[in-house]
């Protein structure tokens, strides 16, 4: 979990791999007889665990961008753990490292099950991408997963399939979901929620006050006196109140001086 | 500060913050008995044009819009002419 949320913290930073680590590497994994070929041209071995579980074992090896734009991972389960099962783990842990995420699809196409999810760090966007194939030799399955930032997924998917395969096949070569599709329908989705203006509303005594962003609002004030509702302009440089105020003083400019009193203003000029 | 009517009055106010000036308005109309509708910004002098032309349209109460009866530029331009 620590490795998954340091890698994502590192996705479009300085690279967590040097350019020595840029130079062709063959695995050859332990619970399953493949071979994993790695060219190094864009991406390259970043390391490989094996890990016991109470049910079995686990062997995951996992892989970066040289640019830390994409970070791909190749794992084999010799558990009892069904694919659903795995892919609700792998979920559950870049949910519990991301600040939004969300299941795009899930699904299975045959023995090939998958989940495309958007996640959302502070700063950073991106989609992440598991499949699982079970009992791919005995009793071992194979999870590949990779996650990108949002506009490098596709291009970062590609360079990585050139650069890794599996026992001559491409890493994740053929997604048993267009995901450039559903990626392309999500990215329009949020394009249109970007665009769609935020309205804030608020009852203030009697009245309805209204705030559309990119204003927003910040604070509401009401006392025996006073009701008003505060709010910022997208700058933060402006910020103001609408509302009302109670007072038995019969001119608006005392109104007003009784306001500014305490606040040691002077008219300018 | 300007009277607009009896029921509507509109200041203008320099007020000193650790960043420096800030350029205040604030605007008093009788809303019912003495129930009286508030309504201020206040933005660095240099800022605040931009950042009242960001929210009027975007800040309202009973669907008026905030400082709806106030002229601010000439308010401003005002007090820039005076002595």
């Amino acid at each position: 979990m620590k490795l998954l949320l340091v890698m994502m913290l590192c996705l479009g930073s300085s690279s967590v791999v040097t350019a020595q680590d840029a130079q062709p590497m063959t695995i050859r994994p332990e619970l399953i007889d493949s071979i994993i070929e790695i060219r190094g041209q864009n991406y390259v071995l970043d390391h490989a665990d094996l890990e016991e579980y109470p049910h079995g074992r686990g062997e995951r090896i996992y892989i970066s961008s040289l640019e830390s734009k994409g970070f791909a991972e190749i794992s084999f389960f010799d558990d009892e753990d069904s694919p659903e099962q795995t892919i609700a783990v792998m979920l559950s842990e870049f949910e519990s490292a991301s600040s939004r995420f969300e299941v795009l699809k899930q699904g299975n196409v045959g023995n090939i099950h998958y989940a495309l999810a958007h996640f959302r760090l502070p700063g950073y966007e991106g989609y992440f991408y598991i499949e699982v194939a079970q009992d791919v030799d005995g009793n071992v399955d194979i999870q590949q997963n990779f996650y990108s930032l949002n506009a490098d997924f596709s291009e970062q998917l590609a360079l990585v399939r050139e650069d890794v395969t599996i026992d001559g096949v491409p890493f994740l070569q053929a997604p048993v979901i267009d995901l450039d599709d559903i990626i392309a329908e999500h990215a329009a989705q949020q394009a249109t929620l970007a665009a769609t203006p935020v309205v804030e509303t608020y009852v203030v005594r009697d009245s309805d006050v209204t705030i559309v962003s990119p204003v927003r609002s910040y604070n509401e004030l009401s006392n025996d006196v006073l009701d008003v509702v505060f709010f910022t302009t997208a700058t933060g440089e402006a910020n103001g109140l609408i509302g009302y105020l109670q007072d038995d003083e019969t001119i608006p400019a005392n109104v007003i001086r009784a306001i500014v009193a305490d606040t040691r203003g002077r008219a300018p000029g | 500060m300007k009277t607009l009517s009896d029921e509507h009055a509109v200041g203008l106010y320099l007020v000193p913050s650790r960043e420096g000036d800030m350029l205040m308005v604030i605007s008093a109309s009788r809303h019912d008995g003495d129930i009286w509708r508030i309504e201020s910004l206040a933005a660095p002098p240099d800022a605040f044009m931009s950042e009242y032309q960001e929210i009027i349209g975007h800040v309202s109460m009973d669907d008026r819009p905030i400082f709806e009866d106030t002229d601010i530029e000439s308010l401003i331009e005002d007090a820039e002419m005076a002595p």
